[in-house]
């Protein structure tokens, strides 16, 4: 009953992701998705400025570092003129919500037939830990000593609902890493936005809900803990935008 | 709670310790508390993950809850 | 006797011709043209054109079509190639070519609508972090720039840099003849995404600097040994030189054959790329020169500081080197020549 499982060689080097971390975790999901659906040698990554950075580091795959916040603009352009490929924007919270909002928007209001992943843990945390639009009422970061502030600096943004409620994407999910059950059902969010591209249905965005033990001040297992007590009652989980019934 | 039987190996978990940093969430999934920290630690100086063969029933769920591509799960 | 196009429209035909097979950008007056031809003549040659919803992220489409092996090119003014300039440094860290038109109105900030040359350090420094070049080039004609439309291409691809076509507002606006090359035949460029990760590339974390700098030295050393581009006329006997480009040159070099006829010994020199600067050009002016004048659609002066520069390196003696800003627009002969006169005359000084 024992099922063989090996890191796909397209991610199969050390990362240098903190301790904990749930990139390391998300970057092996996009790996078995791309090997499942056969698509290793047809992937280009376009990869946001911050944590999201590292994966430059690991996947051995078409790839750009693009400016802070651009890969909306740059994944729009790769996708439309390599439309036979499958294009990746992988970003973090920052990179995605802040800085690159106006072209994480566009892209996904232009309906652009790339994937968008999207890792939100709720503060910048490259930089040491700043405030980010994801930070939850209350919490302590680096620019936000005493606790966000949200009647002066708004509440958190939640972009998956955003663009499934407003826009037209082919789909729309958040998921999380906090345990293996949740694990494996952001895989299939991530498949079925890896599908909705291949079929050329749209733009297709999966945030995942993941832990930064180093700057919330917890160790990982702590770390999940918050996601499930403080995260998700903000965050829900779940499909807001599932593929049309073919 | 009754004896484990010998019964043959489903498969075998592989782990490249040098990897591993210590994030301790494979300790936490595992349903058969078959991995702990080795008192050795690897280059990165983090205390890595040993498998206990005896305990382990080969589920995957250390592979699936690690961040850091330490596991590799042999099926028989 | 070819037909009579306007600047924008003919730089925007000529990308097409020579190639371009992606156009996003935002609109700005004096370029706006540009873009509206390419939203419809692109899909004509089965280009792509994507409006982009602001000057950020039009640039970076042209990275990501520039990544993917795409002939790519961009138009914008003023405030909105500022926005560009993260853009345009990442395109040459990447060694990604593209082109960026600059159709220059004057002014700082949102500036004005008028024609001007007041973006020349910009773009011939770069206004982004670091240390990187862009190609230059400057037409005089309508002509010209269909010309070096297509040669900004070229020269982009053959160096793997940005080359500016910087123009000015007026050019963009007015119509004159131009005769359009023939359609190339589009390719994809060997350095471009194809998904297969045909091009390896170093993680981000192993670039080495040292060697970095050395190829980036060597690589502008072999543009600025082989790009350098001019017209000049009446060099070996001129006792004061002009240098001016772009429509100014123009109105330049009729000031010069002017004040040829009444005696003066007057020559000029009219930098057709601004970088890299002509220093070859001034190997060929007379050795008893006693002056360079710079005409300039600017306030402060900006090319006469590459001149001051260049005269130090080339010519042997320590040359004076005025400066005549007008501001904006295209000069009239009459004035640059009644200028001229007030600098014999002594009331115009040199600025170095």
């Amino acid at each position: 009953m024992a099922i063989s499982r090996k890191v796909p060689e397209l991610i199969d080097k050390q990362n240098g992701f903190c301790p904990g971390c749930g990139h390391g975790i998300v970057t092996r999901l996009i790996g078995e998705c791309l090997q499942e659906l056969g698509q290793e040698n047809n992937v280009i990554f376009g990869i946001g400025v911050g944590c999201s950075s590292l994966l430059g580091a690991v996947v051995q795959a078409d790839r750009l570092h693009c400016s802070h916040g651009r890969v909306g603009a740059v994944a729009t352009a790769m996708k439309r003129v390599n439309s036979d490929n499958l294009v990746i924007a992988y970003q973090g919270d920052g990179d995605a919500y802040s800085i690159g909002i106006g072209e994480t928007t566009s892209a996904a209001y232009r309906n652009e037939r790339f994937t968008a992943i999207i890792i939100n843990n709720t503060n910048y945390g490259m930089t040491g830990g700043q405030m980010s639009n994801t930070t939850m009422p209350g919490q302590k970061t680096s620019t936000s000593i005493h606790g966000r502030d949200c009647s002066v600096t708004g509440m958190p943004i939640r972009f998956p609902e955003l663009v499934a409620t407003q826009f037209n994407p082919a789909y729309s999910a958040r998921g999380s890493v906090h345990n293996t059950v949740n694990i494996t059902k952001t895989k299939k969010y991530i498949k079925n936005a890896l599908e909705a591209q291949i079929n050329k249905e749209g733009y297709s965005v999966v945030e995942v809900l993941s832990p930064c033990p180093t700057n919330w001040g917890l160790n990982p297992v702590d770390s999940m803990e918050r996601i499930v007590g403080e995260l998700i009652p903000y965050f829900p989980l779940g499909e807001f935008k599932s593929r049309e019934a073919k | 709670m009754g004896e484990r039987a010998t019964t043959e190996k489903k498969g075998m978990v592989l782990t490249t310790p040098e990897r591993c940093k210590h994030c301790g969430l494979c300790l936490k999934a595992c349903p058969k508390d078959a991995i702990s920290f080795a008192e050795d630690i690897n280059q990165a100086g983090y205390q890595y993950t040993v498998i206990d063969h005896e305990k382990c029933i080969v589920c995957g769920m250390c592979y699936v809850t690690c961040p850091d591509f330490v596991y590799e799960i042999k099926a028989y | 006797m070819s037909d009579m196009i306007k600047g924008n429209e003919a730089i925007a035909e000529a990308a097409i011709r020579a190639g371009a097979r992606l156009y996003a950008g935002y609109p700005i007056t004096p370029s706006t043209e540009i873009m509206e031809y390419m939203s419809w003549r692109m899909e004509e040659v089965g280009g792509t054109f994507i409006q982009a919803e602001s000057e950020i992220a039009g640039i970076n489409m042209i990275i990501g079509g520039a990544a993917c092996g795409v002939r790519s090119i961009t138009a914008s003014s003023g405030p909105g190639i500022s926005l560009k300039q993260e853009g345009m440094t990442t395109l040459s860290d990447e060694q990604l070519p593209a082109v960026v038109v600059n159709t220059v109105r004057y002014g700082n900030g949102i500036g004005t609508l008028l024609s001007a040359q007041c973006d020349y350090h910009r773009e011939t420094r770069g206004g982004g972090n670091g240390d990187y070049r862009c190609i230059v080039l400057c037409p005089d004609s309508i002509q010209e720039a269909v010309d070096l439309t297509v040669l900004a291409f070229d020269l982009a691809e053959k160096y793997r840099m940005v080359s500016v076509l910087m123009t000015e507002g007026a050019l963009a606006q007015m119509m004159e003849p131009a005769v359009m090359p023939e359609m190339r035949e589009t390719k994809r460029f060997p350095w471009g995404f194809d998904g297969k990760y045909t091009n390896k590339k170093i993680g981000i974390f192993e670039r080495n600097s040292l060697t970095e700098a050395v190829e980036l030295n060597e690589k502008y050393r072999s543009v600025k040994e082989n790009e350098q581009r001019w017209e000049s006329g009446y060099l070996e006997d001129a006792e004061y030189v002009f240098v001016s480009y772009g429509l100014p040159g123009r109105s330049t070099i009729g000031a010069v054959e002017e004040l040829r006829k009444e005696g003066w010994k007057v020559g000029f020199i009219r930098p057709i790329i601004a970088w890299p600067f002509p220093e070859k050009a001034f190997m060929e002016v007379n050795p008893e020169v006693k002056g360079f004048v710079t005409v300039e659609a600017n306030a402060t002066g900006q090319m006469v500081e590459d001149v001051a520069l260049t005269v130090k390196k080339i010519l042997e003696k320590n040359v004076p080197v005025y400066c005549n800003p007008h501001v904006y627009g295209v000069p009239a002969i009459g004035s640059i020549k009644k200028d001229f006169h007030r600098l014999v005359s002594g009331e115009i000084k040199e600025v170095y």
